[in-house]
């Protein structure tokens, strides 16, 4: 059942945060913790990540947050926000593994903390509630405009990633390394097919997302429990028993890498470098990537950023990135015209030669103290600690629980590491380059 | 030691004190939470090209006080960066028009980094070849900033706006101002600036107190308290605009515009007059056309900007501006829509319940900036380095009647503009 007041173990008063679940139907997860100053209320549908509703499922949050029947634009909703002393609406959609993950982030100051106590949960929860199952698609002339302006929006801002030099590169490196799998998709939607997006389509999407994903809801703050029964008559969305496939496992492991490159305008050549690895949240050496990547490339003290930056001064960021959901391990680096081939060679050398490198006893002490720091960093903000709550639900099924978390990134010994790094196959190499003298 | 107490709205009781060798530290408890961020300000900004220290006039060439900035973590033994992230914590560095400031954060505890934070200002390596291997590291951290539109864009605005206000300049300089610095220049600029009598220290987190000024008072005692204060040299730019209108043709796919209004003024303003007049503005800004007014979506509607469409203000003691910045398909229409936006903001009138309803948002804003270490680390910094106080401000807010508002932005119209144009190549 979805009834949040009658569930004995739904709340804890608690001065740290504990998660109180609602046993076999994970439907949401309330945190109550005087800590913060702020609530945040966050709906998350869970559907499948696919080619042909991509951009439908990008395009949807702005939709729904750009107006309903009552509200029937974005400045009558911001001004209904405002007077919930700045409520806000956070939206996003995320490609996690083979799922896509749309997210309404609903955050506002506790009326606790606010000049005169005001009510104002009640009115915010109910207006997160209304916009996104109470949508307008009348056929009239009110849903046509907004569809028509946030199609162009969305094209516009999928056309301007072209400026950001750094992201254009990586969207033009995922579709080479991933040609015919869906990483190469961007689940904020992809130039190419927009112009196949209808207001058809999106209704379409729409009446999927909300009969098909899996629904979770969290939330987090200082605020009267009784006011979550708003969301009670939820229980009748959604499909809570949809299989959920957080790992996207396409691609096999590469036997010769390939390596490409483009000419562009820019000042400084930008290097991408993707390996392929079997290790995903729930490998035994999961825990050892992510400390691996932390001394490769994940922070100052990284074997990437002191080789090609400090002591050989060949370009000024570079940096690793590790993704757990589809167990791929990339390094960036934006390096001066003129030395790429220098800082290619040698990134591949570094990284080739972690496995057979002698990490000392403090290097892998520093790189997991690097990482128990974000961990717990992490529960000082109400967004980092659902953000992790979630990631548990969706790859383990369980609670998230901080210092277990800890203990994993502690018990890495240095066998496991070196183990990650032999689990790397360089599958590809892509140089933006820059052309000639600007 | 002095309790600052009118914190009516965050909630928190900050320490304010100033210690025997004269350093300023500003302590935010938060209790319940894992992370500590502290702050060390110190007041050397790109702007700070001319200044009178031990009456003596000094000139600094662009970037130097971000080149400092960098030189700071080198020392001869080793990386600073290296030794913070040995005692388990982060730290790093920025440089602002007005500032300088390093900072780091822990979930430990505090002191350890406190001492080497400490250390790290008394073992800076003036050697000819920490400062060359610095400058080839801001050389490639220059030609990374080339490639970002917005930061380009906005330089050609600001020597549009400006005559000769250093606000102009990069804050890393050039490639050719770097070649200028020497070490005698940096050595200069650090004696002058990074006295404990200048500097102001913000710390964020659960910490306690007391603990922490014995601790500093022990720490920072060497650096001795002397009376020479440095004078900033701060000059009102010259009447007028460099120039009205900028346009080049780049690699992009769609135009940029970048609208500027430069508020002039004759005499300069003091920092709390500064501070005040900034967020009156802002708010005038915001009810004209602000996400609440409408006025961005029939923008949007009209297909002239898009959702990077974005507005700012910065006034300080002796420069002012507005900037309004949009990427779109139509720049003529646009620029032609943003000079007829301003022109009439001289007719706006500031409605009672809009501003009610700003003050509940940015009280709102407030309750949520001050609910993380860092971002409550980074407000109070921001508004200490600039000499205004953020709670008294957030008190003037709340007096604030539609009159005030439209006092200051009525005068918008009048001033002069510009507009820099990225066309499509």
């Amino acid at each position: 059942m979805f009834i949040a007041d009658k569930h004995p173990l739904f709340y804890k008063e608690t001065s740290m945060f504990k998660i109180a679940t609602n046993p076999g139907q994970t439907r949401i997860r309330d945190i109550h913790t005087d800590k913060f100053k702020g609530v945040q209320i966050s709906l998350c549908f869970i559907g499948d990540f696919k080619e042909n509703n991509l951009n439908e499922r990008a395009l949807l949050p702005e939709i729904l947050t750009g107006g309903n029947k009552r509200l029937k634009d974005r400045t009558m909703i911001q001004r209904e926000l405002g007077s919930l002393y700045g409520a806000e609406i956070v939206t996003s959609t995320r490609k996690i593994g083979f799922q896509s993950v749309i997210s309404f982030d609903l955050i506002f100051p506790s009326e606790k903390h606010l000049p005169g106590n005001p009510v104002i949960f009640p009115q915010a929860l109910s207006l997160l509630k209304e916009l996104v199952f109470q949508p307008d698609f009348g056929g009239c002339d009110y849903f046509k405009d907004l569809f028509k302006l946030e199609k162009r929006l969305l094209r516009e801002s999928l056309e301007n990633d072209y400026h950001d030099r750094f992201l254009y590169g990586y969207d033009c490196f995922r579709k080479r390394m991933f040609p015919k799998e869906l990483f190469r998709f961007s689940a904020r939607g992809e130039l190419e097919t927009i112009d196949n997006l209808t207001g058809e389509s999106l209704v379409k999407a729409y009446h999927d997302m909300i009969d098909n994903d899996r629904i979770m809801i969290y939330s987090i703050g200082d605020f009267d429990r009784k006011y979550l029964n708003i969301l009670e008559d939820l229980e009748k969305y959604g499909n809570n028993d949809s299989l959920l496939r957080p790992i996207d496992d396409e691609g096999t492991l590469p036997d010769i890498p390939t390596e490409s490159e483009d000419l562009a305008d820019v000042h400084q050549s930008r290097i991408y470098m993707g390996y392929r690895t079997k290790i995903v949240p729930g490998h035994p050496l999961y825990h050892a990537l992510i400390v691996a990547n932390v001394l490769l490339g994940d922070s100052d003290q990284s074997s990437l950023f002191l080789e090609l930056r400090e002591k050989r001064h060949l370009g000024y960021d570079v940096f690793s990135n590790y993704i757990g959901d589809k167990g791929v391990l990339f390094v960036f680096a934006a390096i001066e015209p003129g030395k790429e081939i220098e800082a290619k060679e040698l990134a591949k050398r570094i990284v080739s030669g972690m496995k057979d490198r002698e990490i000392s006893e403090k290097d892998l002490e520093m790189a997991k103290e690097v990482i128990v720091k974000r961990i717990h960093q992490a529960a000082d903000s109400p967004s980092s600690t659902v953000n992790r709550i979630f990631f548990y639900d969706l790859f383990y099924n369980k609670e998230y629980d901080m210092q277990s978390s800890i203990e994993d990134i502690r018990r890495v010994s240095k066998e496991d590491v070196r183990q990650a790094y032999s689990s790397l196959f360089l599958d590809t190499v892509y140089v933006n380059k820059r052309r000639g003298i600007l | 030691m002095t309790i600052n107490n009118a914190t009516w709205l965050s909630g928190e009781k900050m320490l304010d004190i100033r210690l025997t060798n004269g350093l300023r530290v500003v302590v935010l408890p938060k209790k319940g939470f894992f992370r500590k961020a502290v702050t060390l300000i110190i007041p050397f900004g790109s702007e700070d090209e001319n200044i009178e220290c031990q009456d003596e006039k000094m000139s600094f060439p662009a970037g130097s006080a971000h080149l400092l900035e960098h030189l700071l973590f080198e020392s001869q033994d080793g990386f600073y960066t290296r030794k913070f992230t040995e005692i388990g914590s982060t730290a790093n560095a920025y440089t602002t028009n007005n500032r300088t400031a390093i900072y780091f954060s822990t979930v430990g505890a505090i002191d350890e980094p406190l001492k080497l934070l400490f250390e790290m200002l008394e073992n800076v390596d003036f050697r000819k070849d920490a400062i060359n291997k610095e400058k080839k590291i801001v050389s490639e951290e220059i030609s990374l900033y080339d490639d970002d539109v917005e930061q380009s864009l906005y330089f050609d605005l600001m020597r549009s706006l400006y005559r000769s206000n250093p606000v102009k300049n990069d804050i890393a300089g050039s490639k050719e101002s770097l070649r200028t610095i020497s070490a005698g220049t940096l050595e200069k600029a650090f004696s002058c600036f990074y006295r404990y009598q200048n500097m102001i220290l913000v710390i964020a987190g659960d910490v306690d107190k007391e603990a922490i000024i014995t601790l500093l008072e022990n720490l920072a005692s060497d650096n001795v308290l002397v009376n020479d204060h440095f004078k900033r040299i701060r000059k009102i730019d010259p009447e007028g605009l460099a120039r009205e209108y900028y346009t080049e043709k780049r690699d992009l796919r769609n135009s940029i515009v970048m609208m500027g209004i430069k508020l002039e003024n004759s005499v300069l303003r003091t920092p709390m007059e500064a501070a005040l007049e900034e967020i009156k503005g802002y708010l005038f800004l915001e009810n004209y056309m602000g996400k609440m007014s409408g006025r961005e979506l029939e923008l949007q509607k009209q297909g002239l900007v898009n959702d990077t469409f974005d507005f700012s203000l910065s006034v300080t003691t002796n420069y002012g501006h507005i900037i309004l910045y949009s990427e779109t398909k139509k720049p003529e229409e646009t620029m032609e829509a943003f000079r007829n936006l301003f022109a009439l903001t001289r007719e706006h009138i500031v409605k009672p319940d809009d501003l009610e309803r700003q003050k509940r948002k940015m009280i709102g804003d407030f309750v949520l900036a001050f609910d993380s270490v860092s971002r409550s680390c980074s407000l109070l910094s921001e508004y200490l380095a600039r000499g205004a106080d953020i709670f008294v401000i957030m008190d003037a807010i709340n007096r604030m009647t539609p009159k005030d508002l439209q006092e200051t932005g009525n005068k918008y119209a009048l001033m002069p503009q510009a507009f820099v144009h990225y066309g499509v190549r």
